[in-house]
């Protein structure tokens, strides 16, 4: 650090200072405040020019759009397959059969997930006929019910922890809604157990059938109080096995050409993989 | 762009420390002395030569360098100085070795930019890896892609000026010169190189001096000093003691300058870097340059950026944190709007665009070393220019005649199209005569079919002036030769100052005809009677005092004024009377005056017109050449320097009848002639003062040292130098300019390496050309520049409200980069092929301090404006196809963190509808490729509207034919990379519907109507307050 430096630093200090607010033009950061005013004025005619613009090109844009049904509907073709209880960061479930509060959270999320499932809710939805899509011109459109006893051990009704205490946890496997989705052949959930010799898997209803009659669903606004099918999966581990009992399970969409299950980048189109983790 | 530097802190002690400086102890302390020393030996340099071995008796001499002036040196002794000395050689100019010249390229200037980003980049990314293992790679390949963008145009522009300096290489003359010495009484020819100092050598007619030579003998020597000095007359060489000046004095010859005729004896007095050559060239190489003005306004330029990007970068830090981002998030941000300022392509945009114009100039005529220095051009100014050579044509014509008692003028022009003048005068008959005759020059063999302007001859350069006139407007010399055979002659010597010839009057004549030409007032002594009409007349006061009006006013013309006289010998001098010339025979007085003719070296036919187009592009233009006053001041009239109309001091002075420097003011004269004698005792406030306060200015008689005070006057003033050279002597004047402009074909090899441009035809015409495509790339840059900084903010605005309104990201990394290196490149290239919208040559020259390249008005534009309409586009094309799949807009607010999370797979949208990661992914990609459709489409707009920055697009045209090749360019370059199958795998674009591309039409429209409509009120209020905040 010379001298000069120094000198020179000192010299734009008082250069920034001048350029910051001089006093002799009256000019904060090089333009008076008339400048100011009147390249702000622009600004702000110019800015609410645009905004007004952007807003009628959004307004314009909204009109097109149908309340009903999204324009296109071909970027979702095929349904995906999600799991409940949610997962957070990885589909993986971890508890411990002997400390309640470990899967408390998995409990309490079925419940509520389950809750548009109970009796006196599905009250008012009609009870359709198996085996067929129910196509609906409106413009009242019907919901089937979807009895909660389908889902027997895991439906919550005679064990409130899922099987959780027990050691058999349950998990629920859903078909993510698609509107106008409707599947050929019969569809089915089938889950595997990749460890058949430490833990089997059971699915509710039997086989995993997702009735025909829950599709095609026609979105949130005419559709109300629709109710998705739902497949449960307990899994139940070997008396035999270790302490820490452990098993992936894949789930995946079965008996219908149009669903696929088969994508290399998309991991849960037509199927899940979750792990489950159980320690004494 | 690194050559220039390197070239200013390499000082010749350094690179090439001399024997002495060797044996120096080399401790720290006293390498400072040594640096304050070489200071010191710079400015000492600047000096005029010091020498005293011109004033030496050759007695004297011979014991200074004890040596016999006979017998020269012992071949030992010589041995032993050459040892001590070195090798006669001057030490090349320091040139960087190729991989730090290849370092400046990627190093220098906006790659340092990149470069930071790509650093930048890679921090972000360990940062992210560090936190999280599954991370997006996009700032690992962003900062890949920007090293690699930084080294593809380095080694761009490193190949380019790699090329021109191989065309400068093949103007090296690689022939190795011989010297002939004496030593020990014999003759041997040696390589220039082993020349020592005490030398005896010899040289004659042809020959290179070898080194700097004190003369001890001369049989008829004449030199070319035009090297060193300028001067483009060959001047004679004697033994005695002319002149104080070492320059002017007429026994010391200088190193590689050229003997032209005769020979000569002398001693060397000094070899090598010792030499004035040595030290001029020395003088060079030790000289620090400036930046070029481009690489100023590209600093200014990275210093705007940078100062935005981290207020940008900063405030969106402070306000994420403050939205409750973490703080590693948020320093990701940071770095990531920070290098999202960056614009990738501009860098090659820049490089490509000055090399297009580099090669423009090379087709005509000037060959660009350094690739900056194309615009350099454009903001000269002013021009210093040497006189022989660029302004002239560098040889002697006949310029006028007078005979029968009127003045003729002589067709000057380099092709011969002048007007002719009063062949049929029977006096012309015999002036013709005279001057083919009574002439030693000749034309070299085999030219029959060059024009005779353009053929080459021997001796000196009046007498080929009178030949080729002769043989052009009279007939053939040398049928007249043959016809009239040369009997005797007296040839010219210094002494005399006349040429005489006797030669027969006609093949088979008997009588005998005596001819002379010399200096008029030596001729007119000879004559009693005159010529007028073919008949002659006795000589009378009249006619005395018309011939001295006519020579006075031929020699105010800067002309070189030769008189001619004859006299027809009496029949007592029959064929085959031997005439001798030493103890004259015959009679010598009574002649018959015939006339006189004038020469000059004219000025070239498109200077006048070169010079004007300078004055009214409002440069300043100098010129300094070592000629006399007169001859300068008369070349520059001739070519407008000095304009028709406007008066020196010297003019008021005569025509006011009063002395100089008392009652005239020197401050009333637009123009002035400084005699180089009179600025040796200038003050650099003085010199300021004269370059202040004139417009038209001559330097003559000026030394090298003295040219290069010149331009450091100039550049004290805030002026932007040209100076224009062929000479040796120029050389440390072309480096310190701001551009040096060498000589194509007679200038030397030193000037050439010194200069930043060569003029390959030598014509002052093609500087012209040279300013005009300078400046037009300065505008056309300030386009592409406004062109590609606008497209930023659509580029950046995306990631700035994905990080305030947690909406899905609109745009990603790789389509940033696909507009940046990929749709923007071309278009932004074409604006260099813009053609002009005014004429660039009638308005004043930039000023560097507050003309910039890239100056808040443009940023104001290209940003706030223009800018802001494209991000709109950009968003309201996402906004649609968000929300025609299902996601409207006022649902996505805060969707991010879901959207973001890869577990999350059944995202609702806003019609009930579950989406898994991946499917909403596709369609996020999706919206990536849209804006980018959008950026391409506004970007249309964007390019018309940057084609000019006053004009009207329908004033203007499209007449640029690579402009639309680029707008289809990139608009199939778009469609390419959004519907080529497998892009999706590749780099994640997707097909879009047809309709999505005509989202942003109606924002490139408005984009369109808002320029004319700003253009229009700019044209309409000139000065006004828009074109003060938007003009730039």
């Amino acid at each position: 650090m010379t001298k000069k430096e120094k000198k020179s630093f000192n010299q734009s200090l008082a250069e920034w200072k001048l350029f910051i607010y001089n006093p002799t033009t009256g000019e904060f950061l090089g333009r008076t405040a008339k400048s100011w005013g009147l390249i702000l004025l622009f600004y702000l005619v110019f800015y609410g020019f645009l905004a007004a613009l952007f807003s009628f090109t959004m307004w314009a844009m909204l009109q097109t759009l149908n309340d009903e049904v999204p324009k296109y509907r071909d970027q979702i073709p095929s349904p995906g397959l999600t799991v409940f209880p949610k997962p957070v960061t990885a589909l993986e479930y971890s508890f411990s059969v002997s400390d309640p509060e470990s899967y408390r959270r998995y409990t309490e999320d079925l419940r509520n997930f389950l809750k548009p499932y109970d009796l006196e809710e599905q009250k008012n939805l009609t009870a359709c006929r198996d085996g067929e899509l129910i196509e609906q011109k409106g413009p009242i459109y019907r919901a089937c019910q979807f009895p909660v006893a389908l889902l027997e051990a895991c439906s919550g009704v005679d064990d409130p922890e899922f099987g959780y205490s027990k050691g058999n946890p349950c998990i629920l496997v859903k078909m993510n809604r698609i509107i106008g989705l409707k599947p050929q052949g019969k569809p089915r959930i089938e889950c595997i157990s990749k460890s058949e010799n430490t833990a089997a898997v059971s699915t509710y209803p039997p086989d995993g059938t997702i009735d025909l009659k829950y599709f095609p669903y026609y979105g949130k606004k005419l559709h109300v109080s629709y109710l998705q099918p739902l497949v449960a999966v307990q899994v139940s581990f070997n008396a035999s096995s270790s302490t820490v009992k452990e098993v992936t399970v894949e789930c995946k969409i079965d008996g219908s050409p149009n669903l696929k299950n088969q994508d290399d980048r998309d991991k849960f189109l037509g199927r899940v993989v979750f792990k489950i983790t159980a320690r004494a | 762009m690194g050559r220039r530097g390197k070239k200013g802190t390499v000082t010749p002690q350094e690179q090439n420390p001399s024997p002495r400086l060797k044996r120096r102890p080399k401790s720290r302390k006293r390498r400072k002395m040594k640096r304050k020393k070489k200071n010191a030996d710079i400015e000492d340099l600047k000096k005029e030569v010091v020498m005293d071995d011109h004033k030496l008796t050759l007695e004297e001499l011979s014991s200074k360098y004890s040596v016999d002036l006979t017998m020269g040196l012992s071949p030992e002794k010589a041995q032993e100085i050459l040892n001590r000395d070195g090798p006669n050689v001057l030490t090349p100019p320091p040139t960087s070795p190729e991989w730090i010249k290849f370092c400046k390229q990627l190093f220098g200037g906006f790659s340092i930019l990149l470069w930071i980003g790509a650093i930048l980049c890679f921090v972000a990314y360990g940062i992210q890896i560090h936190v999280k293992e599954d991370v997006t790679k996009d700032n690992l390949y962003l900062g890949i892609v920007l090293a690699v963008v930084v080294i593809i145009t380095g080694c761009f522009s490193y190949y380019q000026e790699a090329k021109s300096s191989k065309i400068m290489e093949s103007f090296k003359n690689m022939v190795p010169q011989q010297a002939m010495v004496i030593r020990n009484g014999e003759k041997i020819q040696i390589s220039v190189e082993n020349v020592v100092v005490g030398d005896l050598v010899e040289v004659k007619g042809g020959d290179r001096i070898p080194a700097d030579l004190r003369l001890i003998s001369s049989h008829g020597c004449k030199v070319d000093n035009s090297s060193l000095t300028g001067e483009s007359e060959p001047q004679s060489r004697s033994p005695d003691f002319t002149h104080e000046d070492p320059l002017e004095t007429r026994n010391i010859c200088f190193f590689s300058t050229n003997c032209v005729e005769g020979t000569a004896r002398g001693i060397v007095i000094a070899t090598g870097d010792s030499t004035v050559m040595g030290r001029i060239a020395s003088l060079t190489t030790g000289l620090v340059m400036g930046k070029t003005p481009i690489a100023t306004e590209i600093e200014h330029f990275i210093h705007l950026i940078t100062a935005l990007a981290i207020f940008l970068g900063v405030s969106f830090f402070g306000l994420s944190l403050g939205l409750g981002y973490g703080w590693l998030e948020a320093v990701i941000f940071l770095i990531g709007i920070i290098v999202a300022n960056v614009p990738e392509g501009l860098l090659a945009t820049v490089t490509v665009c000055l090399t297009l114009t580099a090669k423009r100039m090379a087709r005509k005529n000037c060959l660009v070393k350094n690739l900056e220095a194309v615009e350099t051009l454009g903001s000269t100014s002013t021009i210093c220019s040497d006189k022989t050579g660029t302004l002239t044509q560098n040889r002697m014509t006949v310029a006028h005649m007078w005979f029968d008692k009127t003045i003729y003028e002589a067709d000057t022009t380099e092709d011969q199209s002048g007007k002719t003048f009063a062949k049929g005068s029977a006096t012309w008959f015999i002036l013709a005569r005279i001057a083919g005759l009574c002439n030693r020059a000749d034309f070299k063999a085999n030219q029959e079919t060059v024009p005779i302007v353009k053929r080459a001859t021997t001796g000196d350069a009046s007498e080929s002036a009178l030949l080729k006139f002769i043989e052009q407007s009279y007939s053939s010399v040398k049928e007249m030769r043959e016809k009239n055979r040369k009997v005797a002659e007296i040839p010219f010597n210094s002494t005399n100052k006349y040429q005489m010839s006797i030669h027969l009057w006609e093949e088979d004549s008997q009588t005998h005809v005596l001819m002379m030409k010399g200096a008029p007032e030596r001729i007119l002594d000879f004559c009693s009677t005159y010529l007028l009409n073919g008949k002659e007349y006795p000589m009378d006061e009249k006619t005395k005092s018309d011939f001295q009006d006519a020579y006075l006013e031929l020699g105010g013309l800067g002309e070189r004024v030769l008189g001619f006289c004859f006299l027809n010998l009496p029949p007592t001098f029959p064929k085959g009377f031997k005439f001798d010339t030493e103890e004259i025979n015959f009679p010598m007085e009574d002649l018959c005056f015939v006339g006189l003719i004038s020469m000059i070296d004219p000025p070239r036919a498109a200077v006048p017109d070169a010079v004007g187009k300078c004055r009214s592009a409002g440069i300043k233009v100098i010129m300094v050449t070592g000629d006399h006053p007169i001859t300068a001041k008369a070349i520059a009239k001739g070519v407008g320097i000095i304009s028709e109309g406007t008066e020196t001091a010297e003019d008021m002075a005569t025509q006011f009848k009063v002395p100089i420097n008392s009652s005239t003011n020197p401050r009333g004269a637009e123009a002035i002639v400084v005699h180089g004698s009179d600025l040796k005792d200038m003050t650099s406030e003085q010199l300021d003062e004269i370059l202040k306060n004139h417009t038209e200015i001559v330097f003559a008689r000026t030394s090298p040292q003295q040219k290069l005070i010149i331009v450091e006057g100039c550049q004290r003033l805030g002026a932007i130098v040209a100076v224009t050279g062929d000479g040796v002597n120029d050389s440390p004047a072309l480096k310190k300019a701001d551009i040096g402009i060498a000589m194509g074909i007679s200038g030397s090899d030193v000037s050439k390496q010194a200069a930043d441009m060569i003029l390959l035809d030598d014509n002052f015409a093609s500087i012209v050309t040279g300013v005009e495509e300078g400046r037009l790339i300065f505008d056309n840059l300030k386009k592409s520049i406004a062109y590609t900084l606008t497209s930023n903010i659509p580029e950046i605005t995306p990631f700035l409200l994905f990080i305030i309104l947690n909406i899905p990201l609109p745009l990603g990394t790789v389509t940033i980069l696909c507009i940046d290196l990929g749709t923007d490149m071309v278009p932004a290239i074409s604006l260099a092929y813009e053609s002009a919208e005014s004429d660039i040559m009638k308005r004043v020259p930039r000023n560097p301090k507050t003309d910039n390249l890239v100056n808040h008005r443009l940023i104001s534009m290209a940003y706030g404006q223009i800018g802001m309409i494209q991000a709109l586009a950009g968003f309201f094309t996402y906004f649609v196809i968000l929300a025609e799949n299902g996601f409207r807009p006022t649902d996505l607010l805060g969707i991010r963190i879901n959207w973001e999370n890869q577990f999350f797979n059944d995202l609702e949208d806003s019609y009930g509808q579950q989406w898994t990661y991946e499917q909403r992914k596709v369609l996020e990609y999706t919206c990536h490729t849209a804006f980018f459709v959008s950026i391409v489409v506004v970007q249309w707009a964007d390019l018309i509207i940057c084609k000019t920055r006053r004009n009207s697009v329908f004033q203007q045209g499209m007449k640029n034919k690579i402009l639309i090749f680029g707008i289809m360019e990139e608009t199939f370059l778009a469609a390419f990379l959004s519907y080529t199958p497998g892009m999706d795998m590749a780099l994640r674009m997707y097909p879009l519907k047809i309709a999505w591309w005509l989202c942003a039409t109606p924002y490139s429209v408005i984009i369109f109507i808002y320029d004319e409509i700003r253009k229009l009120t700019i044209r309409h209020h000139p000065g006004g307050w828009l074109e003060r905040e938007t003009y730039y």
